[in-house]
């Protein structure tokens, strides 16, 4: 994993931002404490090319907008999470009936995803371009996670692991990020 | 997001991201970026907006056919709405 070997010296950044965080966000004062943030420094530049038409290839499609499935997933804490586990993410399955989603992210307004969750989980528009042939086919489930995520050390040393074994598990060859 | 797609990518898988906040999306570094002037939320499109829907999304879709090199950008024009 290309990114791991900036975490050595983002790590101690972090905690020293984090100590001064927390106290801020316990204030009501979270715009600020962002505004300080140490974004990680990223080497490397990943690129791969994909090898046929997209009207041939499988996507995979990723969102931080932090849906769950009653009854089938615990729900997101909604909230930053400044601890060392790894953020955890939710499957939810192309025909997955959308009167069971539900939204446990805090940061953003759902005014939007609830009069139309294809504003930001485009389940319905990438199965209309496969079955107009635009697109090969979509994986079986889409990777829900929150967004929010301060510590990326078990984000990238842990949870994009088993993402790319969830693609691959999945035969995605190529992939949509929708943030939220 | 953005070290999502890189981590894709470094494992072989061609990724495309769309951002509405580009200072934030870009701090990481991402391959391919589709930066729309869109609303938080509404990272795709508006809500019932089919056409505009899968214009991001056949945006995105085309980033990932035609773009040459990392770091590949298309952005909307300034005065788009």
């Amino acid at each position: 994993m290309s990114d791991s070997a900036g975490l050595a010296t983002w790590v101690p950044k972090f905690d020293a931002w984090k100590a001064e965080a927390i106290p801020m966000f316990g204030a009501g004062k979270a715009k600020e404490a962002f505004a300080s943030y140490p974004w990680v420094t990223t080497t490397g530049d990943p690129f791969v090319r994909l090898d046929k038409p997209a009207s041939e290839a499988r996507f995979g499609l990723i969102t931080t907008g932090g849906y769950s499935i009653e009854g089938q997933h615990e729900r997101f804490s909604g909230l930053p999470d400044f601890g060392d586990s790894a953020p955890d993410f939710h499957a939810i399955g192309l025909d997955a009936d959308p009167t069971t989603f539900r939204i446990d992210h805090h940061g953003y307004d759902h005014r939007f995803a609830k009069e139309d969750f294809n504003a930001n989980l485009p389940l319905d528009r990438l199965k209309e371009m496969v079955a107009d042939g635009e697109l090969g086919s979509v994986a079986n489930d889409t990777i829900v996670l929150m967004g929010l995520v301060p510590n990326v050390a078990p984000l990238v040393e842990e949870t994009i692991p088993r993402i790319v074994e969830k693609f691959r598990s999945d035969s995605v060859e190529a992939a949509l990020l929708v943030p939220s | 997001m953005s070290l999502i797609a890189r981590g894709l990518e470094s494992a072989g898988i061609p990724t495309a991201l769309v951002s509405v906040m580009p200072p934030l999306s870009s701090a990481a570094r991402p391959p391919r970026q589709l930066i729309r002037r869109l609303n938080i939320g509404a990272t795709v499109g508006r809500p019932g907006d089919v056409a505009g829907q899968k214009d991001t999304l056949r945006r995105m879709v085309a980033l990932i056919e035609d773009a040459a090199a990392f770091g590949a950008v298309d952005k909307d024009a300034k005065d788009a709405s």
